[in-house]
């Protein structure tokens, strides 16, 4: 019995047709980077004809006088976009918006911190308290106003137990009162949506290491000093998404505006998004609503943009 | 792999099969060759119309009434949408003022059918005819009519602490007083946190110091040859409002008291009045059935200067798209008799065209019923003659709000009303 060694010029080929050869040297089709993008299409085609093109349809009639019912619609330039900053109303639902939008974010993530901070502790009832806490955010807005209504009412819960305990001093018309209707409103807003800063932050507390706070200890930083230099820097990410999503939810207040004071009193609560409302189904003035539709997008877009850029910044600085 | 394909094949046949045969069934008649007429229609008119239609549909075999009920803010953003977008029911609720449910806005648009050859046409309370009519047309049957504002009270409690139906504006304050002594009930409700209600309010009581006695006023403003501060009688109205605030009639919270609070508060006995459109008795009493509720209007300075507002209800109109006029006309046919007027018309407290007519006021009406007869109703014209009354109303409104929270004085009030933006 012979043993023959083969070199790899004695290998015979295979025998396979030329073309077979160019196919079976390249990567599967399904291999190819583009095809995951290409399984999104569909998906994005839905969104875009389901979300973004009747937006932007609906966009076009604020250049125009159309009342939402008549067939005839005319073209009238920037008329409806003068009379949203010329309007007394809407121009100070404008700035309305712009104040409860930004003192409610601020307000809520530093309640929100707080939160997170105290049941991030290794407490025995910790995810108790964190489902309470967190409980608000899952209530309907309205029925949440609506309770929160028969609460401020001036004979109501709240001046009730002022009264009670001796402060009938403190017993107001919380909603009747223009200069207390809005910060009632950002009270409300709070208790909704503390939660969910909280939830987002302690999310964050939880990719924190332990050894990171064990080195800062062992360095001698005292928890105020942790916290400031070595707890907030790590945040950023969950700063930046908490920052960015509350923001959104202030300035598009709607639900709980309508349930408290429907604007009022004496328009001391009219923000854009209850303008919206007014002017396209109160009103019928379908044109005036979808200008400050229009507006208000603008709005929500640019700070959204300049916030998450400027954190986004931040959070890269924050982390080097 | 093949025994899935076929799986997957089957299945789509028959979600395919079933839709078809779904749609078959909501087309216009069903299987049995029934005529199905739609009806979009206020929630509060249920109890009427679950009596009418059966008794229509006996009546008129081969045609059924299909009504959907929707709340009256739902109403407003649903069904004018509905409308616009060429699926209307065929008979429709028509509201007043130039709000998009309104029988002017859906007329203009060319949504409502004209019924102003129907044998009934002649039946529609004159006084309030012109809300139904647009361009000379009639496009609704009206469904009745109440009060614009006034005040609706509890009636044993009256009794009980021994106040008496004031006549003349003194005998209100005097009336007020007596009910804040008491310690136990807000003397009168005032919705202030919806605007149209102080705006209703005011119109009421300028009927007494205004309208009254000067009835194309409103159409003067129209025509530019007034404003509403060169006007004492609006002057007037406001300083009532601002003298039943000081003598402790409403509640401290009264600017941002929701519609809904009002009624609740007539209702739960934290008030022993409201101050606003009849017709809310209905609303009141299905909360608490066995309260003894009346009606009052606002009393003039001089008792014999007072005057009753009277608002009309609402209407049903044909939209012009439908596919069954026909039908639809017939069961405006049949609503329009006397006693089925009656029917719908006590379901909600109103006051029915052809009793309003005739001056035979239903009991809930008998403290106003004096007025009536002696000539001294006047329709809220401002609904027909002012093109955004809605807006205009809001704007008054709110600017009343002012008056009691201490922003604004009358004559800021004033201000803001020649500003209302009226086009």
């Amino acid at each position: 019995m012979t043993t023959q060694s083969h070199s790899a010029a004695d290998t015979p080929r295979p025998t396979v047709s030329p073309f077979r050869s160019r196919t079976r040297s390249r990567k599967p089709w399904w291999a190819s980077k583009s095809v995951p993008w290409l399984f999104a299409v569909p998906g994005v085609l839905v969104i875009i004809v389901l979300r973004y093109l009747p937006s932007v349809a609906g966009g076009v009639f604020a250049f125009t006088d159309w009342d939402g019912l008549s067939p005839d619609v005319n073209f009238v330039g920037v008329d409806n976009f003068q009379t949203v900053f010329s309007n007394p109303i809407t121009a100070d639902a404008v700035w309305h918006t712009l104040v409860l939008g930004f003192v409610f974010v601020l307000i809520v993530n530093i309640v929100g911190l707080l939160l997170a901070l105290a049941l991030h502790r290794a407490l025995r009832t910790r995810n108790i308290l964190r489902a309470i806490f967190f409980l608000p955010f899952a209530l309907s807005q309205l029925a949440t106003a609506f309770v929160w209504q028969f609460i401020f009412a001036y004979d109501g819960p709240l001046n009730t137990i002022l009264g009670a305990v001796g402060l009938e001093g403190l017993q107001k018309a919380w909603l009747g009162d223009p200069t207390l209707a809005m910060p009632s409103v950002i009270v409300v807003m709070v208790w909704q949506y503390a939660g969910l800063a909280m939830i987002i932050y302690l999310a964050g507390l939880e990719g924190i290491p332990e050894e990171i706070h064990d080195a800062a200890s062992v360095d001698g930083a005292g928890p105020v000093r942790e916290f400031w230099n070595v707890t907030l820097p790590l945040l950023a990410p969950a700063i930046t998404i908490s920052l960015t999503l509350t923001l959104i939810f202030g300035l598009g207040a709607f639900d709980q505006i309508l349930g408290l004071t429907n604007g009022g009193p004496v328009n001391a609560t009219q923000t854009i998004a209850t303008q919206v409302w007014q002017q396209t189904f109160v009103y019928s003035n379908f044109a005036q609503g979808t200008a400050l539709a229009v507006v208000f997008t603008a709005i929500v877009t640019l700070f959204a943009v300049i916030q998450l850029v400027v954190l986004r910044i931040r959070e890269e600085r924050l982390l080097k | 792999m093949k025994s899935i394909y076929k799986k997957a094949a089957a299945g789509v046949a028959v979600v395919v099969a079933a839709a078809t045969a779904l749609t078959g069934c909501g087309a216009s008649g069903d299987s049995s060759g029934d005529v199905n007429v739609t009806m979009a229609m206020l929630s509060t008119y249920k109890a009427g119309f679950d009596t009418l239609i059966p008794e229509f549909e006996k009546a008129n075999p081969g045609i059924k009434v299909q009504p959907n009920y929707y709340s009256a803010s739902v109403y407003a953003q649903t069904v004018p949408t509905q409308v616009a977008g060429g699926n209307g029911s065929d008979l429709i609720y028509v509201g007043g003022g130039d709000a998009a449910e309104s029988a002017k806005r859906l007329a203009e648009a060319g949504h409502l059918a004209d019924l102003s050859d129907e044998s009934w046409a002649d039946t529609v309370f004159e006084p309030t005819r012109p809300v139904y009519e647009f361009d000379g047309k009639l496009v609704a049957r009206d469904l009745g009519m109440s009060t614009l504002a006034t005040i609706e009270y509890d009636v044993d409690y009256f009794n009980e602490v021994g106040v008496e139906v004031p006549t003349d504006f003194a005998g209100l304050l005097e009336m007020c007083e007596t009910i804040s002594a008491e310690g136990d009930r807000i003397p009168i409700s005032w919705g202030g946190g919806l605007p149209a209600v102080g705006y209703n309010n005011l119109v009421s009581i300028a009927g007494n110091t205004l309208l009254g006695d000067e009835q194309d006023w409103t159409q003067k403003l129209v025509d530019g040859d007034v404003t509403w501060s060169d006007t004492p009688g609006w002057r007037d109205a406001l300083e009532y409002i601002v003298d039943m605030k000081d003598a402790g009639c409403f509640s401290p919270d009264a600017a941002s008291l929701s519609f809904d609070q009002m009624l609740a508060q007539l209702a739960s006995g934290q008030a022993a009045s409201m101050f606003t459109y009849g017709g809310l008795i209905a609303a009141v009493k299905q909360q608490t059935p066995d309260l003894n509720l009346a009606i009052f209007a606002p009393p003039a300075r001089n008792a014999d200067d007072t005057w009753l507002t009277v608002q009309p209800a609402g209407g049903i109109g044909i939209w012009s798209q439908s596919k069954h006029i026909d039908e639809a006309k017939l069961f405006l046919d049949f609503i329009s008799g006397e006693e089925q007027q009656r029917v719908l018309a006590d379901t909600n407290v109103l006051i029915s065209p052809s009793d309003g007519a005739s001056g035979n006021v239903p009991e809930a009406y008998a403290g106003v019923a004096h007025l009536f007869e002696s000539g001294r109703s006047i329709p809220s014209d401002a609904a027909t003659l002012l093109p955004n009354v809605t807006e205009v109303g809001n704007v008054i409104g709110a600017s009343i709000q002012g008056l009691f929270t201490g922003q604004k004085t009358v004559d800021q009030v004033l201000a803001d009303m020649d500003s209302a933006p009226f086009k």
